[in-house]
C-alpha cells in the first residue's frame, strides 16, 4: 500500500445526497476510526417525495434504517411497482413490477412460453405472470411478515423528513456537521488540495461532493450531456388531497406536454411533472387537472433536468449523486445516480491515499450502471406512439447504439443480452418493453414444439398461484398499519 | 416447397459426430420435435475423434438438464467420475500446489468477502495456512472423497459444485444412442464436396455419391472445418504468442490407486501433463511448444510421469490457439474446434461447445429478415465466452516464476490489457471479478492469483468490522469443522461404485 490509510472524509453539500452518503459512510468506515465531517452548502436539492426502488431497502439495511421509521417519520407508502398511463394511444395501462415474472425449469425462457400461448389467444398481459403485477392490480401491498418470493418493493417517501431522519442518525453515529455559506475550492494535480471555508481551512484524505447540480468540487468540463436522450426537461411538483385507498405503486401518466409521476404519501398525494421546456405553468396545471382529474396546488418552483454523467472519481475527491450522475426522473430516477455512486464506493472503500485503482474500479462500474439506466428510460420515450409533436420528436430521436441493438433483437425474437449486476434487470425490461407494445415478431421456434396440455397447465398454474397469493396480502393501509402508522 | 433461403430451418444437418456433433445432436432433438425440425448427422467411421475435453465443468450439468440427459445414465454409460476442481501442480513456481476449486473459498465473515478476511490475517503474520485449507470442495479432494452438495444454501456443505470426467469416445457413442432414440437420423460416409452459393450450403456430397441437402447445417467436423471452410486469413483471430502451445500428446494408462475426484495439471519445461481419472482407466496427456521441445521429448516427459501402465501408444495432435471472428456464416454454424481452440488446461472445451448450442437454440432462425440480428447476438455472445477463457488461461502462464526459457518468455509476454488490469486490482485490494454469467467467477481468480504467487497486499478496508483475533479464531473454528465434515463423506471410488458404475469396470 501506498500513503498512510484513509482517516477524513469531508462531504460538502446538502439534501438527500449529502446525508445518505454521510450515514452509509459513518455505518460502513466510522467505527473503523474514519471521522466523517459534513460542510453542508446552503441550497437543498431533494425534492418534495423521493421514488424509492426495492434497492434502496439493501441499503437501509446496512445504514440500520427501519420501516417504523420511515413509516412514522417520512409518511412511507409501500411501492411494489410502476404503471405506466397513456403512453400508448391503443395500449391498455400496463405495470412493470418490482418482480420476477413466470417459472424457472425449461430450456425456453419465460418470455417464449408467454409469446407461444399469445398466438394461440391467451390474453393475459406478461406482467400478470409476476406476483406483485397482481398484487399491484388488486392494490395490495407487500406481505406483512417474511420474504416475498421472487418480487420487492420500494418506497414513497417524504423527501424532507427522509432527510432530516438520515441527518438525525448520521449525527448520532458520530457524523459532525458545520453548515457553510462559501467555499474555495484548493486545487492539487490529481484532486483537491484543501477547502477554504469563511474563517478556517479544511483538508481530508477524501472529499466527496455531494453539492447537487452545483457540482462545486468537480472538475469542470468532464460533463457528459444526455438531453437528446430525455425530451423533458422541466420538472415541477404539485399535490392534490389524498385519496381514499392508497395506491401501492407509481403511476406514470402520459398527456400532451409531459408525464406526471403520481405519487401517494401517507397524508398527501404528490404529482412530479415532467413537461416540455416551452410550457408555461398555468398551461401545464390545467393539462395535469384534466387528466388526472380533481384540482392540484403547485409546490415550489420549476426546475431544469439537466441530464448526463460525469466521471465521478478524480484523485482524491468522489463526486456522488446529482453533482455527477443526472438520469431522467423516470421509476426511481431521481435516487439512481445516487445510489448507484453509492454502493460502489463502499464496495471500494480506498485503501490510503493513493487511490488510483479504485478510482478506475468507480468509475468503469459506475458508468456501466448508469448507461444501463439512461438506456432503460430512454427505451419508454422510443417506444411512445404518442402523437403530439414533442412525443413524436422523442421516439424519433436516435438512441445509443447499445439500445438499438437490444430493441432490434427483442423485437425479433425477445431475446435479451445477458444481465450482470444491473439496477434493471431482465425482467425489468421484458415487462417494459412488451408494456409498451414491442412485441416480438419472430419467437423462438422452439416454442412450436412445446405440447399444447402441458403449457396451459403450466401458465394457469402461475396465475392462480400468484391471484391466490395476492388476495392474502394487506391493503397499503393494513401494512402501514403493521409498522406502526397510526 | 423446401425451406431453402434464410428462414426457419426444416431440415438441420450436423456434419462430424465427435463430442461437438453428438451434444449438438442431443440438444436439438431434445428442444424440437421431428415434425418440426428433422435433425441429421453425418459421420464416417474412417475418421477418428479428437475426443478432447474428458474434464468437464459444472455448467454441464445445466446442459444436462437442456438436453434431458440423466445424470446416472451418462456416468454409466461413460466410465464416469466425478470432478471438484483442478490440481495445478508446479504451476507459478517448481514446487507449488493449489487446487481451483468448483466452489467458494470459506463464506463471508464480519462484514467482508472471506478471501478478504484470509488475507487480513496472512498479512498480520498469523498462521492461516494457504486460502485452499477453507474450501469444502479443496479438502475433499485431498482426502479423495465425494458426494453432491447439500441443498441447504446455510450449511458449509451447499458451497461447492461439482463436474465430471468422462471417456469422449464413450460419451459419444452414449449421447448418439440418446439422440437415435429420439428419431435423429445419422448417415455414415465422407463429405467430398460442400455446394454451396456463396456463404449459403444447399448440400454436402458424400464419396457414395449421395446428396445431403438441409437448410441449416452445423460444422462439428473439428479442426477441418469441412462445412464453414476455410476463412480468408483476417478472419482468425491468432492468440498463439499468448497461448504458444500446439501440440500434445495422450496415452491411457491403467486406473491407478489415487482415484481422484479432480483433474491434475502439472506444469513441464515446455508446457503442461494432464491425468484425468476415470473408471476404467487413467487419461494421461502433456501439452507444449513444439518450439520448445520436440515430440520425442515430449513423449518421454509424458510417460515418465504416468502412474500407471501403459495400455496404448501415445497419439499425437496439432492444434493452434485463436478463434475464427464469426462461428455463424450464412447458413453455417461452427462449433466446437471447427469455430476455435482453446487449450484444456481448464476444461473448457465441453463448455464452449455447450455455450455455442445452447445460444444457437437461442438464436435459432426464424422469419427470413430476422437472420442477421440473430446471427450477430449469436456471434456476439460466442466472443464474449471465448474472450473470458483466453484471459483467464494467459494468467496460468504469465504468473510465474520458472526457470525455463518458455516459461521465461510466458512472464515476458505483454499480457492482453484487460487480463493486466484484473491482475492488478486483485493484486493492489484483492478485488476479484464477480460476472453473473459465463466462466471464471471471483473463486476462480482468488484461486489462480493466490496459488501462482500473487496474493493481494490489501484488504476491502470493511473486514476491519471484526477484530483480528476474532477473524483468526473463526478462521481455525472453520478449518477444524470443515476436515471433520469431510471425513465424512464417502470415499469418492466408493460414491462411483454406487451410483455411477459402469458396465466395464
Amino acid at each position: 500500500m501506498k500513503g498512510a490509510p484513509i482517516s477524513h472524509v469531508v462531504i460538502v453539500g446538502s439534501g438527500v445526497d449529502a446525508w445518505l452518503t454521510a450515514l452509509a459512510l459513518a455505518r460502513a468506515v466510522g467505527p473503523l476510526g474514519v471521522a466523517i465531517k459534513v460542510l453542508q452548502t446552503p441550497t437543498n436539492p431533494t425534492p418534495v417525495v423521493l421514488d424509492a426502488l426495492p434497492a434502496l431497502r439493501a441499503l437501509h439495511r446496512l445504514l440500520g434504517v427501519d420501516e417504523q421509521a420511515l413509516v412514522t417519520q417520512c409518511g412511507a407508502v409501500p411501492v411494489v411497482g410502476q404503471r405506466f398511463t397513456g403512453w400508448n394511444l391503443d395500449q391498455p395501462p400496463f405495470v412493470r413490477a418490482y418482480a420476477s415474472v413466470g417459472d424457472g425449469g425449461s430450456h425456453l425462457e419465460f418470455i417464449q412460453h408467454w409469446l407461444r400461448a399469445r398466438t394461440l389467444g391467451m390474453t393475459a398481459s406478461f406482467g400478470d405472470f409476476s406476483p406483485a403485477g397482481v398484487a399491484a392490480a388488486k392494490r395490495r401491498g407487500p406481505p406483512i411478515q417474511g420474504e416475498w418470493n421472487g418480487a420487492d418493493y420500494g418506497y414513497h417517501l417524504d423527501g424532507a423528513a427522509y432527510v432530516e431522519l438520515l441527518q438525525r442518525k448520521a449525527l448520532a453515529a458520530g457524523v459532525t456537521l458545520r453548515a457553510v455559506q462559501s467555499l474555495t475550492v484548493h486545487r492539487r494535480e490529481g484532486g483537491v488540495e484543501h477547502l477554504d471555508i469563511a474563517d478556517s481551512c479544511v483538508s481530508a484524505d477524501l472529499y466527496i461532493d455531494a453539492t447537487g447540480e452545483d457540482a462545486r468540487l468537480a472538475l469542470a468540463g468532464s460533463w457528459e450531456d444526455w438531453s437528446a436522450c430525455f425530451p423533458f426537461p422541466k420538472l415541477g411538483y404539485f399535490t392534490a388531497s389524498r385519496t381514499d385507498q392508497l395506491e401501492a405503486l407509481t403511476e406514470n401518466v402520459a398527456f400532451p406536454s409531459g408525464w406526471a409521476a403520481v405519487l401517494d404519501l401517507a397524508a398527501t398525494r404528490v404529482i412530479a411533472a415532467v413537461l416540455e421546456d416551452q410550457i408555461s405553468g398555468d398551461t401545464a396545471k390545467m393539462e395535469l387537472e384534466a387528466v388526472l382529474g380533481g384540482s392540484l396546488s403547485h409546490s415550489g418552483a420549476y426546475t431544469a433536468a439537466r441530464p448526463g454523467m460525469r466521471d465521478g472519481w478524480v484523485g482524491n475527491c468522489v463526486s456522488l449523486g446529482r453533482s455527477a450522475i443526472r438520469t431522467d426522473v423516470l421509476e426511481g430516477g431521481w435516487l439512481l445516480g445516487l445510489q448507484i455512486g453509492l454502493s460502489h464506493l463502499i464496495a471500494n472503500f480506498p485503501l490510503c491515499q493513493d487511490m488510483a485503482g479504485e478510482a478506475r474500479l468507480f468509475n468503469s462500474a459506475v458508468r456501466r450502471h448508469a448507461e444501463a439506466v439512461r438506456d432503460y428510460q430512454t427505451a419508454n420515450y422510443r417506444l411512445s406512439n404518442r402523437s403530439e409533436p414533442k412525443w413524436r420528436q422523442a421516439a424519433r430521436a436516435p438512441v445509443p447504439s447499445s439500445l438499438q441493438a437490444r430493441l432490434d433483437l427483442f423485437a425479433l425474437r425477445g431475446a435479451l443480452p445477458p444481465f450482470e449486476d444491473e439496477v434493471f434487470q431482465a425482467d425489468d425490461w421484458r415487462m417494459m418493453l412488451l408494456g409498451h407494445g414491442l412485441i416480438p415478431t419472430d419467437a423462438n421456434p422452439a416454442g412450436k414444439s412445446l405440447d399444447d396440455a402441458v403449457e396451459r397447465q403450466r401458465l394457469l398454474g402461475i396465475i392462480q398461484r400468484n391471484v391466490e397469493e395476492a388476495a392474502g396480502l394487506p391493503s397499503v393501509e393494513a401494512w402501514r398499519s403493521s409498522r406502526g402508522a397510526a | 416447397m423446401r425451406n431453402t433461403a434464410q428462414g426457419q430451418p426444416k431440415t438441420v444437418v450436423i456434419l462430424g459426430g465427435g463430442t461437438a456433433g453428438w451434444m449438438t445432436a442431443t440438444a436439438l432433438t431434445a428442444v424440437f420435435n421431428p415434425e418440426q425440425v428433422r435433425v441429421r448427422l453425418v459421420e464416417s467411421d474412417d475418421i477418428g475423434i479428437v475426443g478432447v475435453g474428458e474434464a468437464t465443468l459444472p455448467a454441464i450439468r445445466e446442459f444436462n438438464a437442456f438436453a434431458g440427459i440423466a445424470e446416472r445414465d451418462m456416468l454409466a454409460a461413460t466410465q464416469g467420475t466425478y470432478k471438484l476442481g483442478i490440481e495445478f501442480v508446479d504451476w507459478g513456481r517448481i514446487g507449488s500446489r493449489y487446487v481451483h476449486p468448483f466452489g467458494a473459498h470459506g463464506r463471508p465473515l464480519g462484514g467482508a468477502a472471506f478471501h478478504h478476511q484470509w488475507n487480513r490475517a496472512r498479512l498480520a503474520g498469523a498462521p492461516v495456512g494457504p486460502i485452499d485449507d477453507y474450501a469444502y470442495a479443496i479438502e475433499a479432494c485431498r482426502q479423495n472423497r465425494f458426494e453432491p452438495p447439500s441443498l441447504d444454501t446455510s450449511r458449509v456443505e451447499s458451497t461447492y459444485s461439482y463436474a465430471y470426467h468422462f471417456d469422449a469416445g464413450l460419451y459419444a457413442g452414449f449421447l448418439r444412442r440418446v439422440a437415435e432414440g429420439r428419431g435423429l437420423l445419422r448417415t455414415e460416409g465422407r463429405v467430398e464436396a460442400v455446394e454451396r452459393t456463396g456463404d449459403h450450403i444447399t448440400a454436402l456430397r458424400l464419396a457414395s455419391c449421395e446428396r445431403i441437402e438441409g437448410d441449416l447445417f452445423i460444422d462439428c467436423s473439428g479442426f477441418r472445418a469441412i462445412a464453414i471452410g476455410e476463412q480468408p486469413g483476417d478472419a482468425w483471430e491468432d492468440w498463439s504468442h499468448w497461448l504458444p502451445c500446439d501440440r500434445a500428446v495422450a496415452v491411457p494408462t491403467a486406473r491407478s490407486e489415487a482415484f481422484t475426484p479432480f483433474t491434475r495439471s502439472t506444469a513441464s519445461s515446455a508446457g503442461w501433463l494432464w491425468r484425468i481419472p476415470l473408471q476404467h482407466r487413467t487419461g494421461n496427456g502433456h501439452v507444449y511448444s513444439s518450439a520448445h521441445i520436440s515430440d520425442d521429448e515430449a513423449a518421454a516427459a509424458l510417460l515418465a510421469g504416468v502412474d500407471g501402465d501403459v495400455l496404448a501408444e501415445p497419439r499425437f495432435l496439432r492444434f493452434r490457439s485463436g478463434r475464427r471472428r464469426a462461428s455463424w456464416l450464412g447458413n453455417c454454424v461452427a462449433v466446437g474446434l471447427s469455430s476455435g481452440f482453446l487449450e484444456p488446461l481448464e476444461s473448457t472445451s465441453i463448455y464452449l461447445i455447450q455455450a455455442a448450442v445452447t445460444n444457437l437454440v437461442k438464436f435459432w432462425p426464424g422469419a427470413a429478415n430476422g437472420h442477421a440480428v440473430l446471427r450477430d447476438a449469436f456471434n456476439s455472445t460466442i466472443d464474449l465466452e471465448y474472450d473470458r477463457v483466453r484471459d483467464f488461461l494467459i494468467l496460468h502462464y504469465w504468473l510465474n516464476d520458472r526457470p525455463e526459457p518458455f516459461w521465461r518468455e510466458r512472464r515476458e509476454t505483454e499480457p492482453p490489457a484487460s487480463l493486466r488490469e484484473t491482475a492488478a486490482l486483485f493484486q493492489s485490494r484483492g478485488h476479484a471479478p464477480s460476472y453473473r454469467n459465463g466462466l471464471f467467477a471471483a473463486p476462480s481468480w482468488i484461486s489462480v492469483m493466490t496459488g501462482q504467487g500473487a496474493p493481494p497486499q490489501g484488504y476491502d478496508r470493511l473486514a476491519d468490522h471484526m477484530p483480528l483475533a476474532q477473524v483468526i479464531s473463526a478462521l481455525q473454528d472453520e478449518r477444524a469443522r470443515l476436515v471433520a465434515r469431510v471425513a465424512a463423506m464417502p470415499f469418492h471410488a466408493d460414491y462411483v461404485m454406487r451410483n455411477a458404475l459402469g458396465r466395464a469396470a
